[in-house]
């Protein structure tokens, strides 16, 4: 018999489970989860238009903030009065700076550098220690600060807000809309990055007597689309990979079947993630009778990097555009300054996406490239033109080969497990390229019926139209809603799409009842 | 053929009964029980392989099964118990360790259900503590037959909604794995052909491999600063307003009327145990009266539940405590059930230490 004085590691009712499986379960309310689904969303829905139905349409704003922030609160209660201060200090902040006095200029350095401060203290402050230590000969000891949930998306979005308060100078007057601006909970966790001018007209038109039960029905139809995605061809694919990148980050030997179920699996499952959770936001923007911004359409379909991040969240690479490149002088100061500009702004999109060196990684290879692709256009004006089968089918295998190389830094868990990847990759790792013998080290397999579905899910991804062109979504709200003008939408409200929103939304509910979670939520 | 424009209206109520046969239809998908018990959602459900293979795969009979918690699994060794039946009766028994950790009835009413499935078992021990419970079992939705599932009682059941709402996604999930090879698991019956006993009364082997010894005192201060957090979050015999005071333990009575009646139609007794926790050395007179009169026939000796020494916890015993706790079963199985396990098998008494 041992006497010890510390703490035993086993004990407590039920925690010997805890012990051998994770730690806290996720509290978070995703939007896939059956919480959301069926207990938050319906009676959110239920007391908004409730609200309208009896005329209290001032009230009905005020019962979305209070949805909002609840939303945020089951998540991050103790994140919650960080999120109000936010809102309270930017809401001030703008106002004033929109008026015409001699220190706005200060007010506005003096916002910007509180948001950022914010992210930096909760977001990068460990990382930027943990560095600096070895340089310094010091020793740092992480403090595992909790990241905010969204604090990359509200910061940003309120940094925005704050710079066209300079230079529109037309401050959002209406406390409540600012604050649902801000925390609306459709985009409040993972984006899109929402423009003021884009909501503001919309939030106040809620003021305004009216029922939208069309965009209802329309919000029910693409929040079905993206539930689908997500939950139906995201997840699984992630439950096949995620035990991949776990062998790479405990530095196991990969086969060649297994870096390629990798690479390709993690290459479809955040397109189908991001894609799925845009869908859902929009969706439920929509329910709400808001026009959320497009923020994802076919990135795959690109055919170079530029077009890639004209596709890819798309208001984030507005953001860095408006906000970033341009206050670094755009293209101001000649062209060699505009590609430096570019290759920073980049860069710093990458930093944007989280405190580790493999999204510095990320982030410098899509800097590289992008900036690489300016230089083309500068020397070789003709490249573009060039569009024949042949260079074109080139240009876009090219292109994917870098995406889909790059995404496996932005998925390892550190530099190193990456090159695991890429090692196993080229016959480095086992060099065994069977599907179904398992190698020496590990008894992990990938089953042939994924590889399959990864095949079908690329079909779509490279060539089947997006869920916004298919239900006509166009996000200027004055637009009839489906949109017409364009190409037809193949999703009206007939029978068959009713049947197939439905059979989205309980696929979607079946996969719920052990969710994952988003992977922009991380951000 | 252009089909039918619905009104925004009509495309809602579409949808919503579609989603609502859907889901009807979803529940009755079949899928192979035996993956239902090898796969590891909840920490809580992880030996439930073990406990499905014993019934199942294992031809050994169960004599008496533990039907309880985690204090159950710590605190009673069925190989020390067979040995001391053996040698105080002269009788080979096999004893089965069902439990699971975590309190929830209705957990309980599934292993047994799969236990008079299986095997034909004299005896059935259900734990009681000084608490009962009022929470359903995080891993019943996990486990339960979808029927189940669907008959779980209503009132004052924290999870029959989410439970309800979780079934579709379980039987779908469960279906669409039945058509994906074997290439992720790792289990397989034939690892515990051989397992007559998952023994955790000395050691706990983590899932990683690593082991974790029982085989330890631990310091009076942090039992009593364990105790003060467990007893200040504990909740009071009645939380509920007086007037609902005959719902608030129905959860339980419900389970276990099912699980007696289950045991009756298969020619089993049932009775029931005492796993104490440290400092709580009898069963409460008032919660027997909450649980329709229920109270357990084997009731340790104070000895146990007040020497700091055999505790890790305050409601886990050491390997010591194991030890002593499982004497006095032996024991009181002695007396209370001499006749266990005849016709008697042939051989000498199993040796354990």
């Amino acid at each position: 018999m041992v006497r010890d004085g510390t703490r035993p590691v086993a004990g407590g009712d039920g925690r010997f489970g805890q012990l051998d499986l994770i730690g806290e379960p996720l509290r978070l309310m995703l939007f896939t989860t059956y919480q959301f689904l069926i207990g938050f969303l319906p009676a959110a829905l239920a007391g908004f238009f409730a609200l309208r139905a009896f005329g209290l349409h001032k009230a009905s704003i005020t019962f979305l903030l209070i949805c909002s922030l609840a939303f945020y609160a089951i998540g991050s209660l103790v994140h919650l009065g960080l999120l109000a201060g936010s809102i309270g200090v930017n809401y001030f902040l703008g106002r004033t700076i929109a008026q015409e006095r001699p220190y706005r200029r200060l007010l506005l350095i003096g916002g910007v550098g509180f948001n950022l401060a914010l992210i930096f203290w909760f977001k990068y402050l460990d990382f930027t220690l943990e560095n600096l230590a070895p340089l310094t000969g010091t020793t740092h000891t992480l403090r595992n600060i909790i990241l905010p949930l969204g604090i990359s998306f509200f910061t940003f979005q309120q940094i925005g807000y704050l710079v066209d308060c300079y230079t529109d100078k037309i401050p959002e007057r209406n406390f409540r809309q600012y604050a649902l601006f801000v925390s609306f909970f459709p985009q409040l966790i993972a984006g899109p990055i929402v423009h003021h001018s884009h909501t503001r007209p919309q939030f106040a038109a809620l003021a305004r007597p009216g029922f939208d039960l069309n965009a209802l029905s329309y919000g029910v139809m693409i929040f079905a689309l993206g539930l689908g995605k997500k939950a139906l061809v995201a997840d699984p694919i992630a439950r096949a990979i995620d035990p991949i990148y776990t062998m790479a980050a405990s530095g196991e030997p990969l086969t060649v079947a297994l870096s390629i179920a990798a690479i390709l699996g993690y290459t479809l499952q955040i397109y189908f993630d991001f894609s799925g959770y845009c869908d859902m936001a929009i969706g439920l923007g929509l329910m709400f009778g808001i026009r959320l911004p497009i923020n994802f359409n076919s990135p795959y379909k690109s055919a170079s990097i530029i077009e890639f991040w004209k596709r890819w969240h798309i208001t984030l690479s507005k953001f860095l555009r408006d906000y970033v490149y341009i206050p670094l002088g755009g293209n101001r100061a000649g062209e060699v300054m505009r590609l430096r500009n570019i290759f920073l702004t980049m860069l710093i999109g990458g930093v944007w996406h989280g405190a580790a060196w493999t999204f510095i990684i990320w982030g410098a290879l899509h800097a590289t490239a992008i900036t690489a692709n300016h230089a083309t256009r500068m020397v070789w004006p003709g490249l573009d033109r060039i569009n024949s089968a042949g260079p074109k089918l080139l240009k876009r295998a090219a292109l994917l080969a870098f995406i889909m190389g790059s995404w496996v830094y932005f998925r390892s868990p550190s530099v190193d497990a990456a090159h695991t990847v890429f090692a196993g990759l080229l016959g480095t790792g086992l060099g065994d390229i069977s599907l179904s013998s398992p190698p020496a080290l590990t008894d992990y397999t990938v089953p042939v019926q994924i590889y399959l579905f990864m095949g079908f899910a690329s079909l779509i991804a490279l060539f089947a139209p997006n869920s916004l062109e298919i239900t006509g979504y166009k996000e200027n709200w004055k637009e009839p809603l489906p949109n017409l003008s364009g190409p037809a939408p193949r999703m009206e409200l007939t029978p068959s799409a009713a049947l197939t929103t439905a059979i989205l939304f309980t696929g979607g509910l079946a996969v719920a009842w052990q969710p994952s979670i988003f992977i922009y939520f991380n951000f | 053929m252009k089909q039918p424009r619905l009104s925004p209206i009509g495309f809602l109520f579409t949808v919503t009964f579609c989603v609502a046969m859907l889901f009807s239809i979803s529940i009755l998908v079949p899928h192979n029980k035996h993956d239902r018990f090898e796969r590891h959602h909840d920490g809580t459900t992880q030996k439930a392989d073990w406990i499905y293979a014993r019934l199942t795969f294992n031809p050994t009979p169960v004599d008496v099964a533990l039907i309880g918690t985690s204090r159950t699994g710590a605190g009673l060794s069925a190989p020390r118990i067979e040995a001391a039946y053996c040698m105080a009766t002269g009788q080979r028994i096999h004893i089965a360790n069902l439990s699971i950790p975590q309190t929830g009835r209705n957990l309980h009413a599934v292993i047994v259900k799969e236990l008079l499935q299986h095997k034909s078992p004299g005896l059935i021990l259900v734990e009681m503590n000084e608490h009962e419970a009022r929470k359903p079992h995080p891993g019943f939705i996990f486990l339960a037959d979808a029927e189940d599932i669907l008959r779980a009682p209503v009132l004052i059941n924290l999870n029959f909604a989410s439970d309800l709402l979780r079934l579709p996604g379980r039987q779908l999930d469960l279906f669409m794995s039945g058509l994906l090879p074997n290439g992720s698991r790792v289990d397989s019956a034939q690892d515990h052909l051989s397992s007559d006993h998952l023994d955790r009364t000395d050691r706990l082997v983590l899932r990683d491999g690593s082991i974790v010894s029982r085989d330890v005192i631990v310091d009076r201060p942090y039992l009593a600063r364990e105790k003060t957090r467990r007893t200040q979050s504990a909740k009071a015999t009645h939380v509920l307003p007086e007037f609902l005071h005959p719902l608030e333990y129905r959860f339980s009575r419900i389970y276990l009327e099912r699980i007696e009646e289950a045991a009756a139609n298969a020619g089993a007794q049932i009775d029931y145990a005492y796993l104490p926790a440290w400092e709580e050395p009898t069963f409460p007179p008032t919660l027997a009266a909450e649980l329709g009169g229920r109270k357990p026939s084997f009731v340790p000796t104070p000895d146990i539940a007040n020497d700091p020494d055999l505790w890790l916890d305050p409601t886990h015993l050491n390997a010591a405590g194991a030890r002593a706790l499982t004497a006095e079963f032996a024991e009181w199985l002695v007396q209370t059930a001499p006749n266990l396990g005849r016709p008697a098998a042939p051989g000498p008494c199993p040796s354990v230490d």
